[in-house]
C-alpha cells in the first residue's frame, strides 16, 4: 500500500514538472503580447463600444483597461458572450459582423494564461478615431423625445414607445437614419417606425408619462420602418434609388429597450434624418412569415417548434432579414430552397437571445429566382430549465405582445429584380396571409393588429405596409 | 495486465530515485511560483480604508454585531450595479437587526474620488471600503463582482458567493431570482439557528488583477 502511494505521488510529481515544462515552453515560444496581439483584435472588434461616452461599461483603450480584465476578456470570448453576434457563422454573410475568429479567441486565451504581458511598445497599433456625434455629418432633419423619460432602478427591462411628430418637407425621401440616445448606459436598442394614422397618438395618451408602453410591436400596424439602432450599429441606409417616401402627417414612432442600470435615469434620444432629392425608383416590400401564428405552447415543452413558409413569385433581392422572437425561443433557421432543389441558408441563430435582436444585413443582397420557397423554423423551450422563461413555473404561452407571450417572425425585406414586379409580390404576401386564415381555427386567437393587416390587404390597393423591426 | 506491470517497473525504477525527483520537482515548482508572485507591495497600499482614505478593520469591530456582510463590487461592472436596489434592501432589513454590511470596492485602479461618487450616485448607505490590493477578496475567497461574504462575530466565515440566483451567466439572467442566497444566511443568523458554512457560485465581473 505504502509503495503504490509512492507511485502515485512520483506520478503526480512527473505530471507537475510536465506541467511546468509545458509552460516554460510556451513562455520560450514567446505568448502573445498586447501590443503585437491583442491590441488589434481589441481596437477592431471591442472598442468602438468600450471607448468614453459609449454604451458599454467600461473603456477597452488601453493596455491597462484590458489587462485588469484580462481574464473576463478571455471569458467571456471564448464564450462567445463578446462581441455580440448571434448569427451562426457559414448561413449567411452578414456586414458588419462583430465576430472574433477561432484563432483571435485562442489568442486571447493565451495572451491571458501567460499573465497579460505588454510587449513592445512599437508594436502598438494606434487606436481608431472613433466618431463623435453624428456618425454621417450633420443630418438634414434633426428631431428629439418631446420629454425626457424616466427609467426606473431595476430590472426587469423596459420597452416603452414614444412618438415624434416630423414632417419632411415634399420632394424630399428619406435616405439615411441616425439614432443618438442621451443615456447609452441604459438604452439597449432602439426600432424605429412611422405611423400615419394617429393611432400611436391616441395611445400615448391613454398612458401615463411620456410615451406608452408595449414590447413585441408598437400596437398597431406601422406605416413602415425607419431602421433603428443598437450598440455599435451603423446608421440604416435605405438601398440606392430606394429612399423612404414619408407622407404629411405621419410620427415617427421611437420604441425603445430600456436597461436599468441599478439607478433611476432618465433618457431623451434625438434622431437624425438625411434627405435625399432623388425619389425612389425601386421599391422593397417587407415578407413578414410567421406574423398569423397559431403558436400556443404547453408548459414543460422544450422544442416545440413554429413553422411558415412562402414561395417567391418573381426573382427578387433580399438585402436583410430580421428574425423576431420573445424570451423562450432558442433556435432560429431560416433558409431558400430553389427551384433547382439548392438550398441556401438565409440565417440561423443556434442561441436567440431576445436582448440582441435586430436586423442582419447581408453583405450582398441574396439573389433569389421566381419559384423560391423560403422556409423558417423556430424551436421555444418553454420548461423550467430554460433560464430566461419569463414565467415561474412555466405556463401556457401563445402568441401576443406581452412578455409572457411569444412571437415566431421572419421579416425579409424584398426588392423584385424588375421594379414592375413588386406588385406580384405584394400579391403573394396578401395570399399568403388569406391562405393561412382558412387553416387552424385556433388563429382566432391573433391579435388586432394582425386584423388590421389583414384588412388593408383585402380592401386596399395601398401598398402592403412594411413592418420592419430594424437593428 | 499494462497498469500492474507499468507500476511495478515505475516503483522498481523510480523508487530508489524518489527522493530526488520530489526534490527536483519541488524545486522547479517553487522556481516558477515564485517567479509569478506580485513584488512586496509597500505596507501602506494594503490598508483597507473607507472612502475617505482612513484605515479601517471591517472585520476587527466588537460592537456587539451578530455578523459581518461584505459586499464586493466594482463601480462599472454592470451586473454589480443592477444589484443594487437589492443590497438597499437587505441593508434596510439587516442592519437593524445587528448586521454590519460594508461594500468593498476592489478595482485597484479606483480613486476615492471616483468610489465616492459612484456611492453616492447609487445612494448607497453601508459603509464602504477601498480594497485595492484585495486583501478581503483573498481572505473571503471572492473572484468576481459582486459577490458576498458573511464572517459571524467570531470572525468565522460562514458565506461566500451570489446574493441571489438571478444571473445564471454572463449576459444571461432570469426575470426574478429564484433563491436567495445572502438573504436566506442573514435569516438564519438573526434568528439565532444553527449556520452551516456554505458556498454558492457567484456570476459577475471576475475582480481586476
Amino acid at each position: 500500500m505504502k509503495s503504490r502511494t509512492e507511485c502515485v505521488v512520483v506520478v503526480g510529481c512527473l505530471l507537475t514538472l510536465a506541467r511546468f515544462t509545458q509552460a516554460a515552453t510556451a513562455v520560450g515560444a514567446s505568448p502573445p503580447t498586447f501590443n503585437r496581439d491583442i491590441a488589434p483584435i481589441i481596437w477592431n472588434n471591442c472598442a468602438a463600444c468600450h471607448h468614453a461616452g459609449e454604451v458599454a461599461p467600461f473603456n477597452l483603450t488601453s493596455y491597462e483597461d484590458v489587462r485588469k480584465r484580462a481574464k473576463q476578456v478571455a471569458k467571456i470570448t471564448h464564450a462567445r458572450t463578446m462581441p455580440p453576434w448571434k448569427a451562426e457563422p457559414g448561413y449567411g454573410e452578414f456586414e458588419g459582423e462583430r465576430r472574433l475568429s477561432d484563432a483571435q479567441i485562442a489568442t486571447i486565451q493565451a495572451w491571458a494564461e501567460a499573465g497579460a504581458p505588454e510587449g513592445n511598445a512599437a508594436d502598438l497599433p494606434a487606436l481608431p478615431k472613433f466618431s463623435e456625434g453624428w456618425q454621417l455629418g450633420q443630418p438634414d432633419i434633426v428631431v428629439q423625445m418631446v420629454e425626457p423619460y424616466t427609467v426606473r432602478a431595476e430590472r426587469p427591462d423596459i420597452f416603452r414607445c414614444f412618438v415624434v411628430p416630423f414632417n419632411i418637407p415634399a420632394g424630399k425621401y428619406v435616405k439615411a437614419v441616425d439614432y443618438r440616445p442621451s443615456n447609452r448606459k441604459i438604452t439597449h436598442h432602439a426600432l424605429l417606425f412611422l405611423d400615419n394614422t394617429g393611432m400611436a397618438r391616441k395611445l400615448d395618451e391613454a398612458d401615463p408619462g411620456p410615451g406608452y408602453s408595449r414590447m413585441g410591436g408598437v400596437g398597431f400596424l406601422p406605416s413602415g420602418g425607419m431602421g433603428g439602432w443598437a450598440p455599435g450599429a451603423a446608421p440604416h441606409r435605405f438601398p440606392d434609388h430606394a429612399a423612404r417616401a414619408v407622407g404629411a402627417n405621419t410620427d415617427l414612432v421611437i420604441q425603445t429597450h430600456f436597461h436599468p442600470s441599478g439607478k433611476v435615469e432618465t433618457e431623451q434620444a434625438s434622431v437624425g434624418i438625411y434627405l435625399t432629392d432623388e425619389a425612389p425608383k425601386r421599391t422593397a416590400a417587407t415578407v413578414p412569415l410567421g406574423v398569423r401564428s397559431t403558436i400556443d405552447i404547453p408548459p414543460g415543452a422544450r422544442d416545440y417548434k413554429w413553422a411558415d413558409s412562402i414561395t417567391l413569385p418573381v426573382a427578387v433581392e433580399i438585402p436583410a432579414i430580421t428574425p423576431h422572437a420573445h424570451y423562450i425561443c432558442k433556435d432560429m433557421q431560416v433558409w431558400a430552397t430553389l427551384p433547382t432543389g439548392e438550398k441556401r441558408w438565409l440565417i440561423w441563430i443556434k442561441d436567440w437571445d431576445f436582448d440582441w435582436q435586430g436586423q442582419y444585413r447581408y453583405k450582398a443582397p441574396v439573389e433569389l429566382p421566381a419559384g423560391t420557397k423560403i422556409d423558417m423554423v423556430y424551436t421555444y423551450d418553454n420548461s423550467a430549465d430554460n433560464p430566461r422563461n419569463p414565467s415561474s413555473p412555466p405556463q401556457r404561452v401563445r402568441r401576443g405582445e406581452q412578455t409572457t407571450d411569444e412571437m415566431g417572425i421572419t421579416f425579409l425585406s424584398v426588392m423584385p429584380k424588375n421594379p414592375s414586379d413588386i406588385k406580384s409580390v405584394r400579391e403573394a404576401i396578401r395570399d399568403h396571409f388569406l391562405n393561412l386564415r382558412g387553416g387552424a381555427a385556433a388563429e382566432g386567437s391573433t391579435g388586432s393588429g394582425l386584423g388590421a393587416l389583414l384588412g388593408r390587404l383585402r380592401g386596399s390597393t395601398t401598398p402592403v405596409p412594411t413592418t420592419q423591426a430594424v437593428k | 495486465m499494462l497498469k500492474p506491470l507499468y507500476l511495478r517497473m515505475l516503483m522498481q525504477c523510480i523508487r530508489p530515485w524518489l527522493r530526488a525527483v520530489l526534490l527536483a520537482v519541488i524545486g522547479v515548482a517553487c522556481s516558477a511560483c515564485a517567479s509569478r508572485m506580485p513584488v512586496s507591495a509597500p505596507a501602506e497600499n494594503r490598508r483597507i480604508t473607507n472612502l475617505d482614505e482612513q484605515p479601517v478593520d471591517p472585520l476587527g469591530a466588537a460592537d456587539g454585531r451578530r455578523a459581518t456582510v461584505l459586499l464586493f463590487i466594482t463601480n462599472d461592472c454592470p451586473i454589480s450595479n443592477g444589484f443594487a436596489p437589492e443590497i438597499h434592501r437587505l441593508c434596510d432589513a439587516y442592519m437593524p437587526q445587528g448586521i454590519a454590511f460594508y461594500l468593498v470596492y476592489v478595482d485597484p485602479g479606483l480613486t476615492a474620488v471616483d468610489a465616492r461618487q459612484h456611492y453616492r450616485d447609487y445612494g448607497y448607505r453601508c459603509q464602504a471600503l477601498l480594497d485595492r490590493r484585495n486583501v478581503l477578496a483573498r481572505r473571503a475567497g471572492a473572484t468576481v463582482t459582486p459577490e458576498a461574504a458573511v464572517f459571524l462575530a467570531d470572525g468565522r466565515q460562514v458565506y461566500r458567493g451570489r446574493i441571489n440566483d438571478l444571473y445564471v451567466d454572463y449576459g444571461k439572467a432570469r426575470f426574478a431570482p429564484t433563491t436567495n442566497d445572502l438573504r436566506d444566511m442573514l435569516e438564519l443568523i438573526v434568528r439565532g439557528e444553527k449556520v452551516e458554512i456554505r458556498t454558492t457560485v457567484a456570476v459577475g465581473c471576475h475582480i481586476p488583477m
